[in-house]
């Protein structure tokens, strides 16, 4: 236990930039221009700020229950919403962490140093692992929290200022609590969706002798191109559309949470309409979903077989050239 | 007596060319192996199979154990310096400590921090704000913290200078060293190690060429300077090794009774660096 824990926080300093910084910076970026946003508004247009030629205020206060609620959709959608900038970035963290997860050590030789204390591959593997499914994401989910506190008051503040009632437009609407539940049970369910990218990334990491960016995405990519020349040319009936959304698509980017639908297949997740907002995403709906598809787990199970390999690569790979 | 390092025809291919070719070797409890070979003879090679860096044909017990499949669990009792400069350019002195005494049992932090003591080391710094003595000094630190059975060190002082390999040596073997630890050192510093060495093994083209104690050597070694008219008389008698110093002949000579050579001349026990150089003379040729 004590050499788990001693191995986490090993990824930890590794990778605090990555793990710590890099949401914290997204936060900043995000409430800055929102702060800058609201005073440039405000300045330039001051209390005018109108609707139908009412100012909002009044709006607000003659508002329908109804419409009331609508505004409690877009609110908890723009929460959601947030929550998935944190999230972006922490995909892109993932990504490059797991890239490097198994080749760095190998390029600048620390690996004879790691290889000097009494730590199995597995257990290696299997840190870097946690760090990127449990790790990583608890510090972005308490970040996601931070930005929405942030956001929910400077936006009030605003609102405040400009005589509109924060408490019954914003802060009583806005159903945080629930987000953060979702996506607290979200960051096991993304560990499970993500295995087929952790197994690919790690597999190449451990396996690659140079570039391991250049192997881990060209690999894939000629793949397929080669399954739609063979589907163009032949009446061969390979699928390639199936491999571009079940095989390329899960195996490089399901490492970016919340990149599943409401009926639990892959979609990249910035692609929003109506029915399908960040709300809509980040529920417990989806996540049951993704739990109870047979892809789910077939991913799961390839993504575990790669990680095997990568586990067997790490103990018997040698230096990088 | 207790074996720690067993190999019986201890072979390694890369690609084609073959790095080690069958090597034997035996060491007991207690030694301090200096195993010394020119560029290229299979120092690394060997010492990699034996920490189970690198796959290998052959037998190789390492304290009972393959150290190929076994790696994680020998290293409880095996620590290794297996190149210079290998610590994660990130880490800070203070990380280092920190990860080695979570993951190894036989980690003394009181100890580690005895022997930084000695250095400039600070405990925020970074290796890759270190100069290459200073990262050797961290490193030497770490692994001297641990009480293991077994110490590898491959050109361990590399990078240092000539005042702290002296110390280094003279640490190792009063702090570090006792009667139930072994310790394998290569380096090219020949004659910073002789003194500490209670056996010396010889690597040469992939094999072990000499393996003595060192008091067998000084028994089966002798240098003799020869003054001009005795030359003939000498060569005769199949010298290794012949230099001139001052129009004198110094020879060097495996396995020639003392007796017979002071006749010759001044007779001397050779030091390990002029046995080294007389035995793998022809290599570069």
């Amino acid at each position: 236990m004590n050499t788990f824990v001693t191995q986490l926080k090993r990824e930890y300093w590794e990778n605090r930039g990555g793990f710590f910084r890099a949401p914290i910076v997204v936060i900043g970026v995000v409430v800055l221009i929102t702060i800058m946003g609201l005073v440039v508004g405000q300045f330039s247009v001051g209390s005018h700020i109108q609707m139908m030629g009412m100012p909002i205020s009044k709006i607000i206060d003659g508002m329908p229950a109804d419409k009331l609620e609508g505004v409690a959709r877009s609110i908890n959608i723009g929460l959601a919403g947030m929550s998935m900038l944190v999230q972006f970035a922490l995909g892109i963290v993932l990504f490059f962490y797991l890239i490097g997860s198994l080749f760095d050590e190998r390029k600048d030789r620390s690996v004879l140093f790691w290889k000097s204390m009494p730590v199995s591959d597995f257990q290696t593997v299997l840190t870097k692992i946690v760090a990127a499914t449990f790790l990583a994401p608890a510090i972005a989910w308490v970040a996601g929290i931070l930005l929405h506190v942030l956001m929910l008051a400077v936006i009030g503040i605003f609102f405040w200022f400009n005589d509109v009632n924060p408490m019954k437009l914003l802060w009583g609407p806005a159903e945080p609590l629930k987000l953060w539940g979702v996506m607290l049970v979200g960051i096991p369910v993304n560990a499970i969706w993500a295995l087929p990218s952790i197994g690919w990334l790690m597999l190449v990491s451990s396996w690659a002798r140079g570039k391991p960016f250049l192997w881990a995405v060209f690999v894939p990519v000629i793949a397929g191109i080669l399954l739609t020349w063979f589907d163009a040319l032949s009446s061969l009936s390979i699928p390639d559309t199936w491999y571009w959304k079940e095989v390329f698509a899960r195996g490089l980017f399901s490492i970016f949470p919340w990149t599943f639908d409401t009926a639990g297949a892959f979609r990249f997740g910035l692609e929003f309409s109506k029915d399908s907002t960040p709300a809509d995403l980040v529920s417990l709906k989806s996540l049951l979903a993704v739990l109870t598809t047979l892809k789910t787990w077939l991913g799961a199970a390839a993504g575990s077989a790669m990680i095997a390999g990568a586990v067997y690569f790490r103990r018997y790979r040698e230096l990088t050239d | 007596m207790n074996k720690v390092i067993e190999a019986r025809g201890l072979r390694k291919r890369y690609g084609k060319t073959e790095a080690i070719k069958g090597v034997d070797l035996s060491i007991e409890t207690g030694k301090i192996v200096g195993l010394i070979g020119p560029n290229g003879a299979g120092k690394t090679s060997v010492l990699k199979a034996m920490l189970g860096l690198t796959d290998f044909e052959g037998e190789l017990t390492i304290l009972g154990r393959n150290p190929h499949t076994e790696r994680h669990a020998l290293m409880q009792d095996v620590c290794f310096i297996a190149d210079v400069a290998v610590l994660p350019r990130w880490i800070r002195v203070r990380e280092a400590i920190e990860y080695v005494a979570g993951v190894h049992p036989r980690f003394s932090r009181s100890k580690c921090d005895a022997f930084l003591a000695k250095t400039k080391l600070k405990p925020e710094m970074r290796v890759r704000e270190m100069s290459k003595g200073m990262i050797v000094q961290l490193h030497l630190a770490l692994v001297m913290a641990i009480d293991a059975k077994l110490l590898v060190l491959d050109e361990p002082t590399l990078g240092l200078d000539v005042l702290y390999r002296k110390d280094f040596y003279q640490t190792l073997l009063n702090d570090y060293f006792d009667g139930e630890k072994t310790i394998i050192v290569t380096t090219h510093q020949v004659e910073e190690i002789e003194h500490i060495l209670t056996d010396v093994l010889f690597i040469k083209d992939g094999a072990i060429s000499l393996s003595a104690t060192m008091d067998e050597l000084g028994s089966r070694f002798t240098e003799v300077m020869v003054p001009v008219d005795k030359r003939e008389a000498a060569l005769a008698l199949k010298p290794l090794d012949e230099r001139s110093v001052f129009g004198k002949s110094i020879l060097l000579y495996d396995g020639v009774p003392r007796e017979q050579l002071d006749a010759l001349g001044e007779t001397r026990t050779p030091g390990l660096a002029d046995i080294f150089v007389a035995t793998m003379k022809e290599t570069y040729q």
